[in-house]
C-alpha cells in the first residue's frame, strides 16, 4: 500500500493543474428565486446555494426554470414557497425566537429544497460549529457559530477554554477542557447549559475524536509524556507508548490515526489494533501536523518547503484507504487545520494569509473550494 | 504506575459519573431542544463561568530561615525565561545557565513553595500538537532542574500552548520569543 501511495504520488505531480476528484453534477436542475427581507438574509440564502453548488440558481425571475421559490423573511420567521407553473405546490415557515438565528433558518431553508430534488447529502449547511477563540493571553473562550460563522453565540467564558468538541451526532453536548491548576475535561450542553465535570489528570487531556458509538480518543500525558488513549465506556486503553509526543488520535476504518514526532518531526501514522503494528501513513513533506479522517478517507495538512515560515508552505491531501489512492486538494499558501463534515462529503479548513486567516470549504464531489474571511485566527473548531 | 494511572482515572470516572448532583451554569435557560425546523438555541447566560485568578495575587511573606522576600524571590524566579528552537524541546545549550540559575535559586530557598513550569509555543502547528509540545518543554526544564538537585515535590508543570504569547506580531522574532518556558511561584 505505501509503495502504492508513493507511486501514485509521483504520477500526480506528472499531471500539474487541478485534479478531478470525483463526478460532478452535469445536470443541475435549473431555479428561480425571488426574495424580499432583509440583505443580510439576503446574503446567506445566495452564499448557501453558491456553496452547495447543486443548482443554476436565477434571482432575475426568468421563465425557463424547472421551479420557483417565493421566499421572503419577515417578524424572525422565513416563509419559503414551493411554485410550480405559478402555483403553490408547498409551503415551509422556519421560526426563531431571534433575529440573530437566522442564518440557521437560511441554512434549513436551502438544505429542504436540496433534498426535495433529491441531491447528494448538504447536511454540513445545517450542522452547528463550534470553536474556541483566544481573547487575551490566557483566556480562551468558545463560542457557537453556523458554518459561514456569521451566528455567533458564546457558549464558555473565564480563563482557558480549549479543543471544543461535538460529543454527539445530533450537536447536543460538547466536550472541552478548561485548563486550571490542572486541566479538567467537561461535558456541555449547549441547550440546557448543563456543565458535567468529567475527567482531571497531570498534564495534558484533550478530546481529539468520538465515533458514532460514543468511543472517545484522548491525549493525555499522566508521566509527562502525551500518548493517545481510548475510553471505551468507562474502560480507558492505551494506545501509543512513545517517550516523545502522539498526539490527535483519529478513528480511521478499523484503525487508530494520530500525529507523533517519532521520526524527529510531526508525521502522520496509524497503529493496526490487531497486530499492534505502527506505520506511517504519508511519506511526503516537511512535516505533518494537521489530520483529520471520515470513514476510510483522511485529510493530511503537509508541509512542503525547507523554510518552515515560507509562504508556500502548507497543502492538504486526501488518502483514501479503501483504494489506496492520494489526492491533492490545495496547491498554494498555508492550508492547515482539515476537519470533515459530518457526512465526509466537505472539508472546512483554515487558510492562513499574511495577517489574516479565510475559512475554506472544499466541496469533494462538485470539486470545489470557496472562501471566507475570518475575524480572528481560531485556535480550534469542529462541526 | 502504567496501571495505577489507568485505575485513577477509571476510578474519577466512576465517582464522577456517580455524583447525583453536576455543577450546572447559573442562569441557564431549562429548554429541551427541538429538531423541527424551528430548532432553537436557548440564549443562556453563561458568562458566569468560573474566572481563575489565582495566578494574579501574588501574596507577600517572609520565607522561614531566609532574608528573601517571597515578593523579590517571586520575581527572581519570573525573571528567568528559557527559550527553545522551533519545533524542539530539548534545552540549547546557551540556555543551560539560567536552568542552573533557577536551580540554585530554589536550592537556596528551602521553605514550603511550588514553582510552576509553564511550557508555551509559537503559533505553528495544530492546538493539540502545541499544547503536547508546550508540556514536553516544560518536562524538559523539570527533569533538569531534579537532575541539578532540585526537590521534584516543589514542580509542578502545565502546558499553555500557543495560548499566552508574550508578542502577537507575525513575525520570526516574535515566534522565537513565544517558544519559552516561563516560571511562576505558587505558595
Amino acid at each position: 500500500m505505501r509503495k502504492l501511495i508513493i507511486f501514485l504520488f509521483f504520477i500526480m505531480f506528472l499531471f500539474a493543474k487541478e485534479v478531478v476528484i470525483t463526478k460532478y453534477i452535469e445536470n443541475k436542475p435549473k431555479i428561480s428565486i425571488t426574495f424580499s427581507g432583509p440583505k443580510p438574509v439576503e446574503k446567506i440564502l445566495k452564499m448557501d446555494f453558491k456553496v452547495l453548488d447543486h443548482f443554476k440558481v436565477d434571482y432575475n425571475n426568468t421563465n425557463n426554470s424547472d421551479m420557483k421559490f417565493d421566499i421572503s423573511y419577515k417578524n424572525k420567521t422565513l416563509d419559503v414557497k414551493y411554485l410550480k407553473n405559478n402555483k403553490v405546490i408547498l409551503e415551509k415557515k422556519y421560526k426563531s425566537s431571534t433575529y440573530a438565528y437566522f442564518p440557521f433558518l437560511v441554512h434549513q431553508a436551502v438544505y429542504d429544497i436540496n433534498k426535495y430534488f433529491k441531491m447528494p447529502s448538504a447536511k454540513f449547511l445545517t450542522r452547528k460549529v463550534v470553536y474556541s477563540l483566544l481573547v487575551a493571553p490566557k483566556q480562551s473562550n468558545i463560542y457557537l457559530a453556523d458554518y459561514t460563522l456569521s451566528y455567533k453565540k458564546l457558549l464558555i467564558s473565564g480563563g482557558l477554554n480549549i479543543f471544543p468538541k461535538w460529543a454527539d451526532k445530533n450537536q447536543k453536548v460538547i466536550y472541552f477542557t478548561k485548563l486550571q491548576r490542572l486541566p479538567v475535561l467537561y461535558s456541555y450542553n449547549i441547550y440546557t447549559g448543563k456543565l458535567k465535570k468529567l475527567l482531571s489528570t497531570q498534564g495534558l487531556l484533550i478530546v481529539s475524536d468520538v465515533n458514532k458509538n460514543g468511543d472517545i480518543l484522548l491525549t493525555l500525558a499522566p508521566n509527562g509524556s502525551p500518548d493517545v488513549y481510548l475510553l471505551k465506556g468507562k474502560n480507558l486503553i492505551k494506545i501509543t507508548s512513545y517517550s516523545g509526543i502522539d498526539v490527535n488520535g483519529k478513528f480511521w476504518g478499523d484503525k487508530i490515526a494520530f500525529v507523533s514526532d517519532r521520526y524527529g518531526s510531526p508525521y502522520v501514522f496509524f497503529k493496526d489494533l490487531k497486530t499492534g503494528i505502527v506505520s506511517r501513513v504519508l511519506y511526503h513533506g516537511k512535516n505533518q501536523v494537521g489530520m483529520d479522517t471520515y470513514g476510510n478517507k483522511m485529510v493530511v495538512s503537509s508541509r512542503e518547503s525547507d523554510n518552515a515560515f515560507s509562504t508556500n508552505t502548507f497543502n492538504l491531501f486526501l488518502v483514501n484507504k479503501e483504494d489506496d489512492t492520494l489526492k491533492r486538494l490545495t496547491f498554494k499558501g498555508q492550508n492547515m487545520f482539515p476537519n470533515f463534515s459530518v457526512d465526509g462529503n466537505s472539508i472546512m479548513f483554515i487558510k492562513r494569509e499574511n495577517f489574516f486567516s479565510k475559512i475554506g470549504i472544499i466541496r469533494l464531489e462538485e470539486n470545489k473550494i470557496f472562501y471566507y474571511r475570518l475575524p480572528k485566527i481560531l485556535q480550534s473548531f469542529d462541526w | 504506575m502504567k496501571k495505577r494511572f489507568l485505575l485513577g482515572v477509571v476510578g474519577s470516572l466512576l465517582i464522577l459519573a456517580g455524583c447525583s448532583k453536576q455543577p450546572t451554569l447559573e442562569n441557564a435557560n431549562e429548554q429541551n431542544a427541538t429538531t423541527s425546523q424551528t430548532q432553537q438555541v436557548t440564549s443562556s447566560n453563561i458568562e458566569t463561568g468560573s474566572v481563575n485568578t489565582e495566578n494574579t495575587n501574588v501574596q507577600t511573606q517572609t520565607l522561614q530561615n531566609t532574608n528573601v522576600s517571597v515578593r523579590d524571590f517571586a520575581k527572581q524566579v519570573s525573571s528567568i525565561v528559557v527559550y527553545f528552537d522551533f519545533d524542539k524541546y530539548n534545552i540549547r545549550k546557551d540556555q543551560w545557565p539560567k536552568v542552573e540559575k533557577l536551580a540554585e535559586l530554589i536550592k537556596s530557598n528551602p521553605s514550603n513553595y511550588t514553582i510552576r513550569i509553564e511550557g508555551n509555543t509559537d503559533e505553528w502547528g495544530t492546538e493539540e500538537y502545541n499544547y503536547a509540545l508546550g508540556l514536553k518543554r516544560a518536562n524538559s526544564v523539570k527533569k533538569a532542574l531534579i537532575d541539578l538537585g532540585v526537590d521534584p515535590k516543589k514542580l509542578t508543570v502545565i502546558s499553555y500552548g500557543e495560548l499566552n504569547p508574550v508578542c502577537t506580531a507575525h513575525a520570526k522574532w516574535c515566534w522565537r520569543l513565544n517558544r519559552r518556558d516561563n516560571f511562576t511561584y505558587l505558595p
